[in-house]
């Protein structure tokens, strides 16, 4: 199997893990759902990508991911602001 | 073929992902109390089976120590062990704290359980003083001997009087305790425990108020006998206008000193329960009077005496604290900046009750406290979690001598704070919310940015080895893995016999690849380029445009790639001119190993 059909198995299946332990504990909270993925797709990337080239199918994943740390870091605020207001 | 069963599997997966999410999104998928808030008789099944579950097991446990702590507390106490009665207090304590959280932890709401609990934090208070009271008692006692002993008669009616406060107050405890015990006994019995302790209790007290009222009796009969031998009234008399007060009432102490200077006014010391209230001016005639205001004095028997000049002692006169009725009202709790306010006022019959403390509960848990102004009113704006909440304010207070009472209780729905907080001028109000927002966007950009300027740790590519022209190559197993046949392969550092012109007259026509992987290596070397093995004939000619050795090594890369995309043998005219380009090169370079 190509690492790109892995890379996608894998992701896919990090996130029906995560959303059937979420189903499981009763809680899903797409906030937590999404930083998950990220942290998955983090490093699902980083095990798939080459040292010295950078497959076409990962050429954009670098900038989905840091779209995703951006708006993780929005999340963040938003939770210390949630905090701070209680 | 294999890239299909992958990808139809990886897309099922993310449409069911997505799929669930999406019902979640769209409408809840699984009940939770939260999600379905229900009406005024919601409740949730899973908790209701598993609270009632564990109640009766957490609960009987707790009830039975507790009917049968004071018991042993007081039996203590009774034989004057104190050490021990030190341990059960505690011990005591500890259990009915368990009961106390357990009671809002389970939040019961249980009328009877509530009773209990309220009448087991009076049985702990009431038991505590006892034990003070009986341990302070104890200490007259021996205050009592010593100063007999020396002769002291002034202490000696100190501490006699002031075991006649202690007296009183042992038997006003023992009321209090005897109104508890209905409701303790009852619990006890409901619940089908043993009441046996409980009740051996109250004997066991009634003996100690027994004792300390016969030892006081004796001790002040004695005083009177012994201290001041033969004189029917004291030179210092005492008189209290009004015996039964009740909250804010004024208790009017009037007294005469018999002998006194009239040249100089005297000052009488006044103690109200054995603690002094104040020095008073005596009056030519030498009367005084003192107005005491009764405010933070507990409910029961109060003892008064004057004393003058350290050594002259009025009687003891009483007076007696009613409990006064109580009334809480609690306001409609406001919202209003994601906090509720709470207002009221408490009154003692028609009287404002001032400088109390109010306590608003929330579900039963104590959500914050108030204290009364002068004119009994109370607010306080209170932080509450979202949602619904059953509040009432509450009154209880040991120091003022006023019965418990709460308000009425108002149910009130706190909102979720806003999640669009941005959108509120709280951000814009707070600095602070700004502040976090803009620090944690930019160090999320500063890290996002990061992320994709990162290089990855750099890995030393393997030097290329370089032989001398004529030296025979050390041909490792590696070398021989990377070398390819003749179609064309790359080829690894090694080169045979390059350099020379020999060396390269001898370099069949099969070998082109070797001749340009030795000149490719070369030049790589010589412009210090890290991945020489990836250039093509192509680039390597591009690269040497600022070399002197231009137009030879692209007259050998033409060459080469005619003939190595020809796919015909290499004619034997065309191997002289490739091998002269190829060294014509290398000679411009220096030799491969320059």
């Amino acid at each position: 199997m190509m690492k790109k059909h892995l890379a996608i198995s894998a992701l896919a299946g990090w996130i029906l893990l995560v959303t059937g332990f979420m189903i499981l504990a009763r809680t899903l909270d797409l906030e937590i759902f999404f930083v998950l993925w990220l942290i998955g797709i983090l490093v699902i990337v980083e095990l798939v990508s080459d040292h010295a080239a950078t497959p076409r199918y990962l050429r954009y994943q670098r900038l989905v991911i840091a779209s995703g740390v951006i708006l993780f870091g929005a999340i963040v605020a938003r939770k210390i602001l949630e905090i701070l207001a209680r | 073929m294999r890239r299909l069963p992958a990808l139809l599997v990886s897309g099922t997966l993310i449409l069911a992902c997505l799929l669930l999410i999406g019902m979640q999104a769209g409408s809840p998928l699984l009940y939770s109390p939260r999600s379905d808030p229900g009406g005024g008789d919601h409740s949730n099944p899973a908790a209701f089976d598993r609270v009632r579950g564990d109640r009766a097991a957490q609960l009987l446990p707790l009830i039975s120590d507790l009917m049968d702590s004071p018991g042993s507390l007081v039996l203590n106490i009774r034989s004057g062990d104190f050490e021990y009665a030190a341990r059960d207090l505690e011990n005591y304590r500890k259990v009915s704290r368990n009961l106390d959280s357990l009671v809002i932890n389970l939040d019961m709401t249980e009328g009877e359980l509530l009773e209990f609990r309220k009448a087991n934090q009076q049985n702990l208070a009431i038991l505590t003083e006892l034990f003070n009271g009986t341990g302070r008692w104890n200490e007259l006692q021996t205050l009592e001997i010593r100063y007999r002993d020396s002769g002291d008669s002034q202490m000696l009616t100190t501490i006699t009087y002031e075991g006649e406060a202690l007296r009183r107050r042992i038997q006003d405890l023992y009321r209090d305790y005897l109104e508890q015990d209905q409701v303790m006994r009852g619990t006890g019995e409901k619940f089908g425990l043993d009441t046996s302790g409980y009740a051996q209790s109250v004997v066991d007290f009634r003996e100690i108020v027994s004792r300390i009222d016969r030892e006081q009796h004796e001790k002040m009969t004695t005083l009177q006998t012994t201290v001041t031998p033969g004189m029917d009234t004291y030179r210092l008399t005492l008189g209290i206008e009004r015996q039964r007060v009740s909250y804010l009432d004024a208790v009017n102490i009037e007294g005469l000193l018999w002998e006194h200077r009239k040249d100089r006014p005297d000052e009488v010391d006044l103690f109200i329960d054995s603690r002094k209230a104040g020095s008073i001016p005596t009056k030519p005639d030498g009367s005084f009077s003192y107005s005491h205001l009764v405010e933070h004095d507990r409910a029961g028997t109060h003892t008064v005496f004057a004393v003058y000049s350290g050594s002259v002692f009025s009687e003891i006169r009483t007076f007696f604290v009613e409990t006064s009725e109580t009334s809480l009202e609690l306001k409609p709790p406001s919202l209003h900046d994601g906090r509720a306010g709470f207002e009221g006022v408490l009154l003692a019959g028609s009287i404002p009750v001032r400088f109390a403390p109010i306590e608003i509960l929330a579900e039963g848990k104590r959500a914050g406290t108030a204290h009364t102004g002068e004119d009994g009113k109370f607010s306080v704006d209170l932080k509450l979690s979202p949602g619904d909440h059953k509040v009432y304010a509450f009154f209880s207070a040991d120091t003022f001598p006023l019965a418990p009472s709460e308000s009425a209780t108002f149910e009130i729905f706190v909102p979720e704070p806003s999640p669009d907080i941005a959108g509120e001028d709280g951000l814009l109000a707070n600095p602070l919310y700004g502040a976090i927002i803009a620090i944690s966007l930019c160090a999320s950009c500063i890290g996002a940015f990061l992320y994709l300027r990162r290089q990855r740790p750099k890995i030393t590519p393997p030097g290329p080895v370089f032989h001398l022209p004529g030296e025979r190559a050390a041909m490792s197993a590696d070398d021989e893995e990377l070398r390819l046949s003749d179609d064309g392969g790359p080829v690894a550092g090694v080169v045979q016999a390059a350099g020379e012109a020999d060396a390269v007259d001898t370099v069949p026509v099969g070998d082109l690849s070797c001749l340009f992987s030795a000149l490719r290596l070369a030049v790589g070397r010589h412009l210090a380029f890290l991945y020489p093995l990836s250039l093509t004939p192509r680039e390597l000619c591009a690269m040497c445009r600022e070399l002197p050795i231009r137009a030879a090594v692209c007259r050998f890369t033409k060459i080469y790639e005619q003939a190595q995309y020809r796919g015909a043998p290499v004619p034997d005219d065309e191997r002289d001119m490739i091998a002269g380009a190829a060294r014509s090169a290398i000679e411009g370079l220096g030799g491969v190993d320059h």
